[in-house]
């Protein structure tokens, strides 16, 4: 194709990426400089001095964190083993985790709302198994957050792991096995570095978009976890603080670019070492 | 303000009808069955009035983004907007407002709490404290003070997740009398609250969540907006409230600056404010008008007024919202307020 032809074709998506993308956050860095009329680095300053703000971003990072190691616990074996299956309990397994995505993330929060509280479907069953006595505190906690924010990050660890794991044929098991291999050992030795790159990819993704949560934890942590875009919200449209805003918005920003770097940096390595093998 | 002078000023609004006055403006408010209300009870009535204006309307999702916007790039496309108490304050002071023209504009019923030199107060509502009966019966808290009282009211709370009419109510529950409440005590209202968060199985974030823990009975006591109250309560939930000790807040009519129908937006307001259309708007919506001239014209029943916040004996032992307080200190309380929170 002639660099003419290319141009035209990429341009209108140039554009749209420029204007909806580009200048805003320009905008949105120099809000974050100006301080009553000057420029200043004030907002900063604030940010790393109040305590509010402090805890929020920490808080954020906990929970991120969080979801990303139980998404990976959860999602690797369910990747791995459907991966293994006939293709038409497969097609079921991954049609499953897709189907996830049909429904809006505000009425999957509710759902979870109504079946963790007190006197929820959980909790009730729990009780008429005699499991427990007293219904447990499952929502308007941290606990009832991670449950929410897991059940919608999980098909994003999902997929590219179980696109990963399709690409390892079934005879690498079988020659590690035949080899002396335990079952276990052949997963960890063979399987998992040859699907790092989706494992990588996977996890890049929940713990990155895991930091821009505001609905879920806002209705399933009962008050009591705030994110760091719950605090951007609160500043802009409540107490129309756009600088302290911009700031906290710009930090966020920086601290997302710099872990995808550095996760497609270890994605390349890997992938570099694959070829050369 | 007697009938007969609301006629006389009806007439001379619509006979005086200043030829300069356009036939045509837009207004903006939140949506939903409010808005419909507005437009079936004020917005028509004024425009037949004022021989037929065509009002347009306009529903924003973030009212001070878009106010700030319109007038930053002088294309101011409302001329009426209602907004909540706090952000008529803001909005005045960021110089967002006309000035309210009150030689049209009889406003000399309205408390001076809901009346600024930039807007006027539109409706009253409630931050009530409701509970469930199944807990209570019809014996529930009749104050914050019974509200942050464990023992001789054992069970779960639920209070708003937002410092405002919460620091209010912290405060009235640790002995501040009514007209001690404003300036806010921030340290001792965070020190009440601290008391009472233990208590509290949810910090809800919006009305319908506050609503949703109400009738399923996961919180004994909430405090809540009397309109949310009492639509759980004619869906059949088990609950009560009262509206003493609660905390009155406010909305309110502004008029961007440069609104292109500034004159027409003040005629419609002035034929508005008249305690003949205030009363319309509860017999179609469950809020209250913010001239209390309404209920002396006869149109309000009984029934009618005993479940609206600003009528006669509802009023009396209410506190009302000071938004200008909030307005200028709602940096060191919300994030006071949040620290507190986060801290449970």
């Amino acid at each position: 194709m002639r660099g003419g032809t290319v141009a035209t074709l990429v341009a209108p998506a140039l554009i749209v990426v420029g204007a909806a993308v580009i200048a805003p956050t320009l905008w949105m860095l120099y809000q974050s400089i100006l301080y009553q009329g000057e420029f200043s680095l004030h907002h900063y300053q604030r940010l790393f001095t109040s305590r509010l703000h402090q805890i929020v971003i920490r808080q954020t990072f906990e929970l991120a964190l969080t979801v990303t190691v139980i998404c990976v616990a959860i999602g690797t074996p369910f990747a791995w083993f459907a991966s293994r299956m006939a293709s038409r309990a497969r097609n079921a397994l991954i049609g499953i985790v897709v189907v996830t995505f049909f429904a809006s993330l505000l009425v999957r929060t509710y759902a979870w709302l109504v079946l963790l509280q007190g006197s929820g479907l959980v909790n009730d069953g729990m009780i008429a198994l005699g499991l427990v006595s007293e219904p447990l505190q499952l929502v308007h906690n941290r606990t009832g957050t991670v449950i929410g924010m897991v059940h919608i990050m999980l098909p994003f660890f999902i997929l590219p792991a179980y696109s990963a794991f399709l690409k390892v044929p079934n005879e690498i098991v079988q020659a590690a096995r035949s080899l002396g291999a335990t079952a276990a050992r052949a997963f960890l030795s063979n399987v998992l570095p040859l699907a790092a790159s989706g494992i990588a990819t996977g996890t890049t993704f929940v713990f990155v978009l895991s930091l821009g949560f505001y609905v879920t934890p806002a209705l399933l942590g009962g008050g009591r976890v705030m994110t760091a875009p719950m605090l951007l919200a609160r500043d802009l449209s409540r107490f129309s603080e756009w600088g302290t805003a911009s700031a906290l918005g710009a930090v966020l920003l920086a601290a997302t670019v710099g872990l995808a770097a550095v996760a497609y940096w270890l994605i390349g390595r890997r992938t570099d070492a694959d070829r050369a093998n | 303000m007697t009938t007969k002078h609301s006629v006389i000023l009806l007439t001379a609004i619509t006979l005086g009808a200043t030829p300069a006055v356009s036939q045509e403006m837009t207004f903006a408010s939140s949506g939903g069955a409010y808005q419909e209300a507005v437009r079936q009870v004020w917005l028509n009535p004024a425009a037949e009035a004022l021989g037929g204006v065509a009002v347009s309307e306009d529903t924003y999702s973030d009212a001070m983004s878009q106010l700030r916007a319109q007038v930053a790039t002088g294309a101011v496309t409302w001329d009426l907007v209602e907004l909540g108490s706090y952000d008529c304050v803001v909005a005045a002071n960021e110089g967002l407002l006309e000035p309210i023209d009150y030689d049209l504009i009889d406003a000399s019923d309205y408390p001076e709490a809901v009346r600024a030199e930039h807007w006027l107060g539109s409706i009253y509502y409630s931050n009530v404290i409701a509970w469930n009966t199944n807990t209570y019966g019809e014996n529930g808290p009749q104050s914050w003070a019974d509200v942050w009282d464990v023992e001789a009211f054992p069970g779960t709370r639920a209070l708003w997740r937002f410092p405002m009419e919460m620091m209010e109510a912290a405060l009235r529950a640790d002995g501040v009398a009514s007209e001690d409440l404003y300036p806010i005590d921030i340290d001792r209202a965070i020190a009440s609250l601290e008391r009472i968060a233990p208590h509290v199985a949810v910090w809800w974030e919006s009305g319908a969540q506050a609503a949703q823990l109400l009738r399923d009975g996961e919180a004994d006591i909430v405090a809540l907006w009397n309109g949310r109250v009492s639509s759980v309560i004619s869906d059949g939930g088990a609950v009560d409230f009262t509206f003493n000790d609660a905390i009155m807040n406010f909305a309110c009519f502004g008029i961007p600056l440069g609104a292109p129908n500034r004159d027409t937006a003040m005629a419609m307001l002035a034929h508005i404010a008249l305690p003949e259309s205030q009363a319309q708007l509860p017999m179609v919506i469950e809020y209250a008008p913010a001239n209390p001239a309404a209920f002396n014209v006869g149109i309000v029943s009984e029934d009618a007024a005993a479940r609206l916040s600003s009528a006669p004996g509802n009023i009396e032992g209410q506190h009302i919202f000071n938004a200008e307080w909030w307005a200028a200190n709602i940096g060191a309380a919300g994030d006071a307020f949040d620290l507190m929170l986060l801290q449970q």
